[in-house]
This record gives C-alpha cells, structure tokens and sequence, in this order.
C-alpha cells in the first residue's frame, strides 16, 4: 500500500504480512512512517482529510478500506497511544464505555466484563475496592493498564499500541511488557516503539522504518541478531536516527 | 515481574545442572573403565561425547539469546557470562574424559602393566574436583569453588611425580612401554580436567562475588 498527505508521500509500497498471536514491533527514526501505518491499520487516518491510501490493507483477507463498518473495524482493532489517556470518569464507567456503545446495558453483565478486562490487563487488583473513583485519580502506569482493558473490553482481535510505555516509568514498562507476553495468546499485537530493548524483548517479528519504506521486516531475533540491511543494523546499534 | 527473563534464566540453570550433572557421570564412568579396566565403561563414555557437544551447543543458544533479548545487567549478566565461559570448561573435561577412554580401549586384550599409585590418586582427585565445582554452581557455594582451586595443586604435584618416574614403569617390560607411556597421557589428561576444574570454580567465583582470580571484571 502506499499513502499520501496531500502531495506528502508518507508510507511507500509497504508490503507486510501480520501474523496472528504475534506481537509484531514497528521501528524506526521519528518520521519513518511507522505511526502512520500503525494508525491506518483501524483506520483513524481517516480522520485526516488529505490523507489517502491506494493498495489494500485486509484482515482476515477483508479489505478494511472496502465496504465496511468502520466502527466494528475498530471494535475488532483496538488501540492504545503514547500518553495514557483515560476518560475524565470512573475506572468502572472507562471500562464500560465501549461495551456500553456497542449495546450492552445490562449491569450484570457489564460487571462481568470490566472485571474480566481490568484482570487480562493485570490491574484488577489493584483497583478492584475504587471502581467507582477517578481514573485520573491513578498513576500514569495504572492508566495506561487501564486503557488497554478498556480496548480488551469490546473483544478486540488486534490490539495496536503507539509507544505504549515511552511516558511510564521502568516498573510501570515492565508490568505492560509482561502483560503484552500474556495478551499474545489470545490477541495479535503491532507495537511502535522507539525502544530497541523493547522490541527484542517482547516482539516475535519486527519491521524497520525508513522514510517511509519498510527496509527489512523479519523474526526479531535475525533482525537484532544479523540484520541483512545495513541501515537496519546502524539504526538498531545506535548509529543514527 | 520481567515474568518471560525469569523463566528464561530458570531454562538456562536448567541446562547448565543438566550439563553438569552429565560431567559428573561420564567422569564416574570414566574413572571405573580405568580403575577397574572396564572397557564396556570406557566404550560408553568414548561414544557418548556428543551429548556433551549438544548441550554446549544449546546453552550457547539460549544464553545468547537472552544476551540479545534481555540486556542483562548486574547478577543477571555475571551469570549469563559465567555460563558461556563454564560450558567450554565442561565440554574440554568431557573430551578428556573421551581421550582417557579411548586410551582405555587400546588396553584391551593386552598384558596388563601395574597402574602407579599416583594415577590413581589422580583419578579420584579428579572425580571429586567435578563434583564439587559442578556442587559450587549449582549450589552458588563459594567455599566449594575454593575447595576445587586449592585440590589443584595436589593434582599437580601428583603429577609432576607421574612424569618423574616414568623411566622405572617403563623399565617393567620392555613389550608394555607403549601402556607405560599411555599411562603417562592419562595421569596428563587428568592434569587437565584439574585445570578445566579450577576454571569452572573461578567462574562460579565471579558469578558470586564479581571477581575473577581477584581482579574486578565489570
């Protein structure tokens, strides 16, 4: 696929295979294009009149571009960003919030699936006796946990997350890695990370971004391992970007 | 906490008691195809040096593995290092384990000379410096690593008496010279696996404390 904004010719011929219960890490210098890729995935370019696409993105052999319900694409690819970003209200209602969108009003069953998401996102605990105070009220690790079992909890197939951990502290990037290690069995993850470290920590495939252009993508441990491009193996030591 | 690194060191002390573990054996085995001239003892270690060769090979794997994943620091580190350094050792006594073996085997069928006293001694040494510097890792036990430093000398010593008197032994018989001059190979062998000993306690030293023969590594 190829994208533009406007006369700006940001993603060039990306051709990439995403693997299922997978986590697959996006890298690359700030401007690469892998962001942009990141977000075309459910869409939210969209939202950028300039933007277009030309060439297909499918999920599951579907064209997300095609005739579709973009809000059900974006049930099924779920997202969670840099800076954590819950909703000015209750732990309870943020995690409610999509269920309740896509219909479901019964509290009961409500109950069921904030516990359930809040547990897969390894924070129930810790949060379970203040359901009913403020997000806002947690810290900026918590948040971010907290965001992820609001994405989990309209059962999403693809979680994407855009540098997740690049504003928690090493704990706080920690309990998300290992939580991202657990998700990976039941959820296909795409990760951007500015975070070398990260990626061979918890990626099974990675991609390295260049101007746009996806210069190598592979298993994660021959990308860091013996990358075959040059500008791969610069990029992954620290020598430029 | 870092639940997937954990479990990956855990797979690695795994590797590494198993590696151990098959040291101690083929030295044991070894010992008695000398000892007690058991060739079916000797045959078994001479054709069972691939294991040792495999799970070289599959600790050097996983290690490096975890090197690039994981960039370990700190205890973390010493220990990844210590076991890239300490297969080496374990696979080299495992080769002279084989050497001793095969020198064994050509024993067999011929007129037995009377093994020196000396050799035998440093036999049993050997055997009990595996064990304690395979214990020393396993356990993380400073005082046996120190142990197996010290037995050294000893070793050497013994030795060094082997290779003295080697012109008596060969006197014996002039028809067994080539078993006499064997018999000096091995007691040279088990020199060697006094030394890879000794290494291996050094490195579970550093993996301790930080220090290698007393110098600050890292």
């Amino acid at each position: 696929m190829n994208l533009h904004y406007g006369a700006f010719h940001a993603l060039h011929n990306v051709n990439l295979g995403i693997d299922e219960n997978e986590i697959t890490a996006f890298i690359g210098p700030s401007g690469c294009g892998k962001s942009t890729l990141l977000k075309s995935l459910n869409r939210m370019n969209d939202l950028v009149q300039t933007c277009r696409i030309t060439g297909k993105i499918t999920l599951d052999g579907e064209d997300i571009y095609g005739n579709i319900d973009v809000n059900m694409l974006r049930k099924r690819m779920g997202m969670v960003f840099q800076k954590p970003n819950p909703f000015p209200m209750s732990i309870y209602d943020n995690v409610a919030y999509g269920p309740r969108t896509h219909g479901i009003k019964k509290k009961s069953e409500l109950d069921r699936i904030v516990e359930e998401s809040l547990k897969n996102a390894a924070i129930w605990d810790e949060v379970k006796d203040r359901l009913k105070k403020s997000a806002l009220a947690v810290s900026g690790g918590q948040q971010q946990r907290l965001c992820i079992a609001r994405a989990l909890a309209v059962k999403p197939e693809v979680l994407l997350l855009d540098e997740p951990t690049s504003a928690l502290d090493p704990i706080s990037t920690v309990k998300i890695e290992d939580l991202l290690l657990e998700l990976r069995e039941r959820y296909t993850i795409v990760i951007v990370t500015h975070n070398m470290g990260q990626a061979a920590r918890i990626s099974d495939k990675t991609a390295f971004f260049l101007h746009g252009e996806i210069v190598e993508s592979g298993l994660t441990m021959d990308i860091f391992s013996n990358p075959s491009d040059r500008k791969t193996e610069d990029y992954i030591t620290g020598r430029f970007g | 906490m870092r639940n997937k690194f954990d479990q990956e060191l855990e797979n690695l002390h795994g590797d590494l008691v198993q590696m151990g573990h098959f040291i101690e054996t083929t030295i044991d085995k070894m010992m008695s195809a000398f000892t007690a001239d058991n060739y079916e003892l000797a045959r078994e270690v001479y054709e069972n040096d691939d294991i040792a060769d495999d799970l070289e090979l599959q600790i050097e794997r996983r290690s490096l593995r975890i090197l690039l994943s994981q960039q370990p620091v700190a205890r973390d580190l010493r220990t990844i290092s210590t076991a890239l350094k300490m297969i080496t050792d374990m696979e080299r006594i495992c080769d002279l384990a084989r050497n001793i073996s095969r020198t064994v085997l050509r024993f067999e069928g011929q007129e037995l000379i009377r093994k020196p006293e000396n050799v035998l001694l440093m036999s049993e040494k050997c055997v009990i410096m595996v064990n304690k510097c395979v214990q020393a890792f396993i356990n993380n036990n400073l005082n046996l690593a120190k142990e197996v430093i010290a037995l050294d000398d000893e070793v050497d010593a013994l030795y060094k008496n082997v290779h003295d008197n080697i012109a008596p032994l060969v006197a014996q018989n002039l028809r067994t010279v080539d078993q006499a001059v064997d018999l000096v190979m091995i007691a040279k062998h088990f020199e060697r696996i006094g030394d890879h000993t000794v290494n291996i306690a050094e490195w579970v030293e550093f993996n301790i404390t930080g220090e290698h023969k007393s110098h600050k590594l890292l």
